[in-house]
């Protein structure tokens, strides 16, 4: 009896953590998301000590220009002379907007695809000093109406980057992959599951829109079917949601509680609210008397209950998880050895 | 100021409404907008931050190219004393090639050179020529050898950033600088290389070079202004400082040419950038007057999210006559209305609030407040146009909800106004201030509503049919009126798609009476003027008909006279054939023609007879179910039973008879029902004698059998085009019959001929 209830005890086991395989420890990354690259003596110190070795780097953004007609860049990555060669591999990023694709035809999604490879090529070499660059990878939450020409757009791309042997990877949102039959596999290599910005921003009621593990339970399906492999983006930013009469008005990127120490200006109604006492500037935006500020961050133990989460969720380990985002502000609230903690949860 | 005040309000002729209208098609933020700078005075026009930014940045960024050119062609054309056409120096100035601008020199220099062939007939030409302006030539080609340097050649293109290049260029102009004779083409020098040391990120230099350059020159007055070239060296010299992290120094620069350079406003206001308090502190100690530092609340204040109260008392106590302050008082009546107009009886209200958040939380306090301060403003008298504040007091009275007191400042303020256009904003508010005050439904109130419709404003401003319309649809539902609340919304159209008992009863109330008032009329009437009486007679009868509720359909049917019964359409309800075909041609019979009249008077005939000829009623019993089937969504006559037939509702039977139809408020309404005349074939096939009949009876019983399956939850769709779906056994009933029990029949060689649906079945 005793044998059979440790054999039963065994095969739940096995259904649990069956479908995980040996695969290697994910390695780790990083995201850079700013308009200007030039990291800092921090932030280098920062990837040496964290064991980074690869950079998503956000070259430029799609959008579409109405006076043009056209799908062009916008939000060009600015790379000062300074910035010397780099030795970390980079993974070359590019948000595409939905209304950039829903305008284009069969023939306009080829020429974006070839135009973004000639401009990103040339800023690779020139900008960059041509660095090591295993994989492409492009952010897009599609729509039903943009699909077929981003999937379109991702052939091409996936086509002629197959030609020097490397590899595209997409971001997924939660919902892709839960509702995946609907809204479609991208025809890629890989997938990089966002596992933040799930809350509504805009919501005076919402406690933290940047991670809500309840919330992200509720799309914990279809992971085990899921065509691509998923590497892992994890949240280290944090902001300021400025409410103004129950209406979001901005976000403050990089806002923490010491920013709003002067009581002068700002009262804390508890850990996350604040009331702006008094008319004023802050980081360049001007705040009035009655404004509501909601602190968003994620802490270290929410991170590492997250990744207990997705270690059960997901088949196997993500190859790669790379934070959310390389920033002076994000980089000073982990350390080390919390962030290592992830790595182990995300192992097991 | 006066010029600010007459466009400010001449402003209000308002041919482009600020928001869209209520009806059901428009998209966007669905409210009303009385007070509407659409058509704005030139000096207006020239502050598209501080007016629906948010709509109009995007037009004013992407224009900005153009406008700055046509300024700059604008001041060519002041230097030529208008000798010269502004086309003619566009093409000069941006067209024409370095190679063309030195044949053109050549020219000048030589009085038998002619003008090269590309500019012969080019007065802007002919002037530099006449005049030997060697110097702008020269610049001209300047100009043309720095344009690679600072202008982006397409979207995906890298901008050449050459810097020795450009270095070498900065050297050069600033020979070519000291060598000029003319201010003007001396600051047009300094605008090169002071932008060429910007986009080079030679951000010293450039302000180096600001400062060494424009000393030297004493700027050019256009028209009483400084020459716009001026403001535009001073924004790339702003440019340097913002780059260098001067952000006082620049914001200080951004904010004169917010101020004082209309083709540059709306770039300086997103240059605009002030970290915090202290920096802010710092920016207003810079200002050397009072109209400066209200240039810094104006900008400011123009934020998309503003609650620009603040900055407007602050406006007031520095320079109570400064324009801004009028146009932040025109944006923050704007929002308001945004909020205010129409809460109770918007019918796009919940979808406001959810959408957009409007009524803001604040908004009721904030227009008291508001108020409070327009009433300070006219009573301490110290502003431009105190016609203009006592104007917007009575508006915000009105947005406020205290009709009566906005009544009585309109009428007082009707007599201190003499500008027109003031005069015709003020009639508009009193329009909305009497449609406001319809708070009771009786004939003359509508009388009234009639009155305004008629008001020559009412159709210029695109609003005020929708604030009119919504104010009677609440009324008309307040009051036990769906008939008119419907027509106050919708055409007879939308009725038609889903006809409904209450609304077609109401309306039929107010056809009905004696005399009724004009905007009844207007109601009663369709979209091209027709009245609608007999046609809602004709609409309850087919709803009723809809149901098999022949008597009462027909007795309805009796309210229409005659000889109007054809206008509603004649029908061939009767005939068989074998498949089915919507929009194939009719062949016209009047032997078999009906009207819908006439075809419930033959159908309640059939019932009597079938009910009274018990013996030999299979015959009557099947031509019940033939016109039944013929009536409905799939027969050949289903006009008989509808008004509107969708073709989309074929690939959604199982969701119902009424599905979302465009804009129809209930929906459009398809007549699926095939039971009553399976129904009735049923029962001409197990009454009938003659085996032709039944094996006839049994076909059409058959189709209606295939229809229920179309409509049944265990419809699978065939994988691809065109392939008959196979009938389960549960749905295929009656095509056993048929070929069990009427094989020897005539009619079914024929339906195996002719139906390739039951050949698929029986030679299975």
């Amino acid at each position: 009896m005793k044998a059979t209830r440790f054999f039963l005890l065994l095969l739940a086991g096995s259904a649990i953590w069956g479908c995980r395989t040996d695969a290697p420890p994910p390695s780790s990354a990083v995201y850079h998301w700013e308009s200007t690259f030039a990291p800092t003596p921090e932030e280098q110190q920062w990837l040496d000590d964290q064991h980074i070795n690869r950079i998503y780097l956000r070259l430029f953004d799609i959008d579409w220009d109405e006076s043009l007609q056209e799908a062009v860049p916008v939000g060009v990555l600015q790379v000062p002379d300074s910035v010397a060669t780099q030795t970390r591999e980079i993974v070359p990023t590019f948000f595409l907007t939905n209304r950039s694709l829903e305008h284009l035809t069969t023939v306009q999604t080829d020429t974006l695809a070839m135009r973004l490879l000639r401009k990103a090529r040339l800023k690779l070499r020139t900008q960059l000093g041509n660095p090591i660059v295993p994989e492409w990878q492009f952010d897009c939450d599609w729509t039903e109406n943009a699909r077929d020409r981003y999937f379109q757009f991702l052939e091409t791309m996936n086509r002629e980057l197959k030609k020097e042997g490397l590899s595209i990877s997409v971001t997924i949102r939660l919902h892709q992959v839960k509702y995946y039959r609907r809204t479609g596999v991208p025809p890629v290599d890989r997938g990089m599951l966002m596992f933040y910005n799930m809350g509504e921003l805009a919501d005076p009621q919402t406690a933290n829109s940047i991670l809500d593990l309840h919330t992200a339970s509720a799309y914990y399906f279809n992971f085990d079917t899921y065509p691509l492999p998923l590497d892992l983006a994890l949240p280290l930013f944090r902001w300021g949601v400025v409410l103004r009469d129950g209406k979001m008005v901005r976000l403050l990127n990089g806002l923490s509680t010491p920013d709003l120490q002067d009581t002068s200006r700002f009262a804390f109604r508890d850990t996350t609210h604040v009331e702006v006492r008094k008319s004023t500037y802050l980081d360049g935006y001007f705040l009035y008397s009655g404004d509501e500020i909601r602190l968003e961050w994620v802490s270290a133990g929410l991170l590492q209950s997250a990744a207990r989460d997705l270690a059960r969720v997901l088949p196997r380990p993500p190859k790669w998880v790379s934070f959310y985002h390389l920033a002076p502000e994000t980089i000073k609230h982990y350390s080390h050895e919390e962030l290592e903690t992830i790595f182990r949860l995300l192992e097991n | 100021m006066a010029l600010l005040f007459i466009g400010l309000l001449a402003v209000l002729p308002v041919q482009q409404p600020l928001a869209d209208a209520c009806g059901p098609s428009t998209q966007g933020f669905k409210g009303y907008s009385f007070l509407s700078p659409g058509s704005l005075g030139p000096e207006i026009q020239d502050y598209p931050v501080l007016l629906r930014f948010q709509d109009i940045y995007q037009f004013y960024i992407d224009s900005t190219v153009i406008r700055q050119k046509e300024g700059n062609i604008s001041e060519w054309v002041s230097r030529t004393c208008e000798d010269a056409y502004p086309a003619d120096i566009h093409r000069v100035v941006y067209k024409v090639s370095v190679e063309t601008l030195e044949l053109l020199r050549t020219s000048i220099l030589s009085k038998n050179m002619p003008l090269p062939y590309e500019l012969t007939n080019n007065t802007f030409a002919k002037y530099l020529k006449r005049h030997r302006c060697v110097q702008t030539v020269d610049y001209l080609i300047f100009a043309k050898r720095c344009e690679p340097h600072v202008i982006a050649q397409g979207a995906w293109e890298e901008k050449k950033r050459d810097v020795p290049a450009m270095e070498a260029l900065i050297e050069e102009g600033v020979d070519l600088f000291k060598k000029a004779d003319s201010d003007n083409i001396r600051l047009r020098y300094a605008y090169q290389v002071v932008r060429l040391a910007h986009y080079a990120k030679l951000y010293d230099r450039a302000i180096e070079l600001y400062d060494y350059l424009l000393p030297k020159l004493d700027v050019p007055i256009i028209e009483g202004k400084k020459s716009l070239i001026y403001y535009w060296v001073l924004g790339h010299k702003a440019g340097a400082l913002r780059a260098l992290g001067e952000n006082v120094e620049a914001s200080y620069l951004y904010s004169l040419i917010f101020q004082q350079c209309p083709t540059r406003r709306a770039s300086a206001y997103q240059s605009f950038f002030l970290k915090n308090d202290e920096e802010w502190t710092q920016c207003l100690l810079r200002c050397q007057s009072d109209e400066e530092r209200a240039t810094l609340y104006a900008i400011r204040g123009s934020a998309t999210d503003s609650k620009a109260l603040e900055e407007m008392k602050m406006i007031y106590e520095l320079d109570p006559r400064n324009e801004y302050l009028e146009v932040l008082l025109v944006k923050e009546i704007q929002e308001l209305e945004k909020d205010l107009l129409g809460l109770d009886f918007n019918n796009n209200r919940l979808y406001n609030k959810r959408y957009y958040g409007r009524p803001r939380a604040f908004a009721g306090n904030y227009v008291i407040e508001l108020q409070k301060f327009a009433r300070l403003v006219r009573e301490e008298e110290k502003v431009a146009r105190l016609d203009l504040w006592f104007l917007a007091e009575g508006y915000l009275e009105l947005l406020a909800g205290d009709y009566y007191a906005a009544g009585k400042t309109f009428e007082t303020v009707k007599d201190i106004l003499t500008n027109k256009a003031l005069k015709e904003q003020l009639q508009v508010f009193m329009l909305v201030q009497q449609i406001y005050a319809l708070d009771v439904l009786n004939d003359s109130i509508e009388q009234m509503g009639y009155k305004i419709r008629r008001n020559k404003l009412f159709s210029k401003y695109k609003d005020l049919p929708d604030l009119l319309r919504d104010k009677f649809t609440a009324l008309y539902e307040e009051n036990g009126h769906p008939g008119k609340a419907f027509r106050s919304q919708y055409t007879f159209r939308d009725l038609r798609m889903n006809p409904q008992d209450e609304v077609i009863k109401d309306l039929l109330q107010v056809a009905k009476k004696p005399s009724p008032n004009n905007l009844e009329l207007l109601l009663l009437k369709d979209e091209q003027g027709n009245t609608m009486n007999s046609a809602l007679w004709d609409m309850w009868s087919l709803l009723l008909f809809q149901d098999y509720q022949l008597e009462a359909a027909l007795s309805l049917y009796n309210n229409i006279p005659n000889a109007d019964w054809d206008q509603f359409g004649t029908f061939h309800p009767f005939r068989v054939k074998i498949n089915d075909c919507i929009n194939c041609l009719e062949e016209r019979d009047t032997l078999d023609q009906y009207n819908r009249g006439e075809l419930l008077e033959t159908l309640i005939d059939l019932e009597y007879k079938a009910k009274a000829e018990f013996d030999n009623n299979a015959i009557y019993y099947y031509r019940i179910g033939v016109a039944l089937y013929n009536c409905s969504y799939f027969g050949r006559s289903w006009k008989a039973m509808d008004y509107f037939r969708s073709g989309a509702t074929w690939n959604n039977l199982r969701k119902g008879d009424v599905q979302p139809y465009g804009k129809a408020p209930f929906g459009n309404k398809e007549v699926l029902n095939v039971n009553r005349a399976l129904g009735y074939l049923e029962l001409a096939r197990t009454n009938a004698k003659n085996p032709e009949l039944a094996a006839r009876a049994t076909f059409m019983a058959a189709k209606c059998e295939r229809l229920l399956y179309y409509m049944s939850d265990t419809y699978q769709p065939p994988p691809c085009c065109n392939q008959i779906p196979a009938l389960p056994e549960d749905f295929s009933v009656y095509y056993r019959h048929l070929k069990k029990d009427y094989a020897e029949t005539r009619f079914y060689q024929e339906v195996l001929k002719e139906c390739q649906y039951f050949r698929a079945y029986a030679l299975k």
